[in-house]
């Protein structure tokens, strides 16, 4: 016993030992992807199966970094972005991430899409101590770290971008409260957390007018038919109508409500909003006239002479020339992409000439800038070291102008921060 | 189902009238009842009527991809996994047709079902055939994977992104009593009750269809009167093939976009609708079909607990409960070897 102890004791004060000398040696280690003229950074991103149509993030994405290589990159360091189709499937994300963490030894994994693959690795990236910034999904579990200091959260190196469901929802809730007192909504939503969140915000933002939320109908992900549903809440008597879906049961909502000779004042979660989808629902009959939604990103349609649309169509036409047919067809994602990509940039300027991932995510956690030119005007992105949502700001918008028509702004731009 | 062929082999012609026996009247109670129950909501409920109409109109959808899986269980004796996915592969092909092509949507119409055709002939020539003797369970995994390879190619060859085709019957909506009647609806009632009135007229008053009705009920007596039963069969699948086509077209119309999953769910259906009606029965399938539309929309209408997440999961308990109770469905006959 008393040997063995001993043994035991010693192995201890070994290990102690080890962790100490590693970790010295770690700190004067440069970090993985990063040498002298190159960083290499990596994603995960639907560019098959069902959320495909969102492949046009990274698409840009990649457009931008290579306008900042051609201008002499960031600080002499071409960015190198490496981009993995996980087909919007969690199981495949795990084995992606680590071969981008792995095999490729990425700085930080950037703008990765979807929130069941973000949380899918999320633990991993944490463990490994990867950066894992931008995340283009807007659950609220990202920026939790809020409440504590996000270096002291259970997941320090994570971060997300946009703003959350669950603000937006606030904001169409106050709406609602402020100007529409007698409203019976009606919800249509998905009916997972992506929905939840949503209507979870927009019974915040009701507050003591909760009361006027008159019925909720959910639906399936992979059902594309909502028709009972949208005759259910017209035959409920609701004269307001939040759709939380994604683009396909979005349009179907839409041109539903009008063929049953119904005209709510509806409300249409930003992430269908994408004038792209918009148009479609048009061209089959929906009356559009009238929708409220929200944007935080610029309009390359209705905003076209703003530096940054300008920026954009160049860098879209000169670095992913394909693309520029779905440009001017005023896909969203696209700029949703160029934005991403400039705050990454920016965080990396800000991490000063020799970058380590500690001093990224210090950068990270140190936004304030009004400057992102893809932004909506006026949307400016903040962090610090206990707020974790870089975006917390969105315009209202209103559709007009028919079934070619585009959003226009309603009043300013509202601070939706927690 | 009246009129009798003068050609008609005995067998069959007993297998037929056998289905119009006394299992026959217990299954009209209920039509009638159903219908009954229908009219009476209709007349008395606006919300009712609109969800019975809107249902109907899946229906229509559901029972033509349950026919497909019918014709294809009554010739080859398996549920035909990738039904679905064959008509989602060939809506496909009247989207490249129409938007890439610029081909007129009835002309494409038209062509896409001739492909369908074809499709079908050639999978059960390639895939099928080669299995069909050796075990079911070989051809049920060849259909599984048909499903699989299916899908792939499609996402291969078109993407997987969200696609839109031209909507064929227009935007105009009727109001009948202030129920809102889409024509998209009229229109997918219609041409589902021509495409299944074309295959009842193929099967009951030529040549070719008693041919196809002896291959799939008797193969060896069939085969010693002189009928090419291989050929039968392939031209099985083939009609089937289109009337998948038909549901994916119309399914498509209705839901305003098209996506390489799109038919999974209707498939599902389907096969709810199929074993309601029973397997065996062509008639079955259509209405199998329409009940479980009109009835999934009213129980979502007036049964709180039905949301949209037990939908699916009513449809298989339909299924289970015919199937405990009633496994030839309503439409089926109780299978009696002879000795």
């Amino acid at each position: 016993m008393g040997i063995k102890r001993r043994i035991a004791g010693a192995l201890v004060v070994l290990a102690v030992a080890g962790i100490a000398v590693s970790a010295a040696a770690g700190a004067h280690r440069t970090d993985p992807g990063i040498t002298a003229n190159s960083i290499t950074i990596g994603g995960t991103f639907p560019l098959t199966g069902v959320a495909a149509a969102y492949k046009t993030i990274p698409l840009a994405e990649q457009a931008y970094y290579a306008y900042v290589n051609a201008h002499g990159g960031v600080n002499g360091r071409d960015i190198d972005f490496k981009v993995l189709d996980d087909a919007y499937n969690p199981a495949q994300t795990v084995p992606l991430t680590q071969q981008l963490v792995e095999q490729s030894k990425v700085f930080a994994v950037v703008g990765s899409l979807g929130t069941a693959p973000g949380l899918s690795t999320w633990t991993y990236l944490n463990q490994k101590q990867v950066p894992q910034v931008f995340l283009a999904t807007g659950d609220s579990y990202w920026g939790a770290c809020e409440k504590k200091s996000c270096a002291g959260s259970t997941h320090p190196y994570t971060i997300g971008w946009q703003p959350d469901y669950p603000a937006e929802g606030r904001m169409y809730g106050k709406y609602i409260a402020q100007n529409m007192p007698n409203a019976k909504v009606g919800i249509i939503y998905q009916n997972d957390a992506f929905g939840k969140n949503y209507i979870a915000g927009l019974v915040q933002g009701l507050g003591a007018k909760k009361s006027l939320i008159t019925d909720e109908e959910g639906f399936n992900a992979t059902d594309t038919t909502v028709t009972q549903q949208i005759l259910a809440l017209k035959a409920k008597g609701c004269d307001t109508l939040f759709i939380v879906a994604t683009p396909s049961q979005a349009i179907a909502s839409l041109v539903t409500a009008t063929k049953i000779g119904w005209s709510p004042t509806t409300f249409l979660s930003n992430v269908s909003n994408n004038p792209f989808f918009v148009h479609i629902a048009g061209a089959n009959g929906a009356n559009l006239d009238g929708v409220i939604s929200s944007v935080y990103t610029a309009n390359q349609t209705t905003q076209a002479t703003l530096p940054g649309m300008v920026l954009g169509r160049q860098i879209i036409s000169g670095y992913a020339g394909a693309l520029l047919p779905q440009w001017d067809a005023g896909d969203g994602n696209l700029v949703y992409g160029l934005g991403v990509a400039w705050t990454f940039v920016q965080a990396l300027q800000q991490a000063g000439k020799n970058p380590t991932r500690a001093s990224f995510l210090a950068a990270v956690h140190n936004l304030n800038t009004s400057k992102n030119p893809f932004l909506y005007p006026g949307i400016s992105l903040k962090t610090s070291a206990t707020d974790g949502f870089p975006i917390e700001q969105l315009q209202l918008v209103k559709w007009s102008g028919g079934a070619t028509g585009n959003w226009q702004a309603v009043g300013s731009v509202q601070n939706v921060g927690h | 189902m009246s009129a009798v062929q003068t050609r008609e082999h005995p067998a069959l012609r007993r297998d037929r009238l056998a289905a119009l026996g006394p299992l026959g009247k217990p299954v009209n109670l209920i039509l009638v009842g159903a219908a009954v129950f229908l009219l009476i909501g209709c007349l008395s409920s606006q919300i009712f009527a609109q969800q019975t109409v809107v249902g109907l109109a899946q229906g229509a959808v559901y029972g033509s991809l349950a026919l497909a899986l019918v014709l294809i269980y009554r010739a080859t004796e398996v549920v035909n996994f990738a039904q679905g996915e064959m008509a989602m592969f060939t809506t496909y092909v009247a989207y490249q047709l129409t938007t890439s092509w610029h081909v007129t949507y009835w002309l494409a119409f038209a062509l896409t079902l001739l492909i369908a055709f074809v499709f079908g002939m050639g999978v059960q020539l390639v895939f099928i055939r080669p299995v069909q003797h050796t075990s079911v369970i070989a051809v049920v995994i060849v259909t599984v994977g048909l499903f699989i390879l299916i899908d792939g190619v499609v996402g291969w060859v078109w993407g997987a992104d969200i696609k839109f085709m031209p909507a064929p019957f227009g935007n105009t909506v009727y109001h009948v009593g202030g129920v809102a009647i889409a024509r998209q609806d009229i229109g997918t009632i219609l041409v589902t009750i021509a495409s299944v009135g074309l295959l009842w007229l193929l099967f009951q008053r030529t040549k070719l269809g008693l041919g196809m009705r002896a291959a799939a009920l008797r193969p060896a007596s069939a085969r010693l009167v002189g009928v090419r039963v291989d050929r039968m069969l392939a031209l099985g699948w083939g009609l089937a093939a289109v009337l998948g086509a038909v549901a994916g077209l119309m399914a498509e119309a209705s839901e305003y976009s098209l996506q390489p999953s799109f038919m999974q769910p209707i498939l599902l259906y389907a096969f709810a609708a199929a074993v309601l009606g029973g397997l065996e029965s062509p008639v079955g399938a259509l209405v199998g079909g329409v009940m479980i539309g009109i009835f999934l929309n009213l129980l979502g209408q007036y049964v709180s607990f039905v949301t949209s997440e037990i939908r699916l999961p009513f449809a298989f308990l339909v299924l289970i409960v015919v199937l405990l109770i009633k496994p030839t469905g309503l439409f089926g006959k109780k299978k009696v070897r002879k000795v």
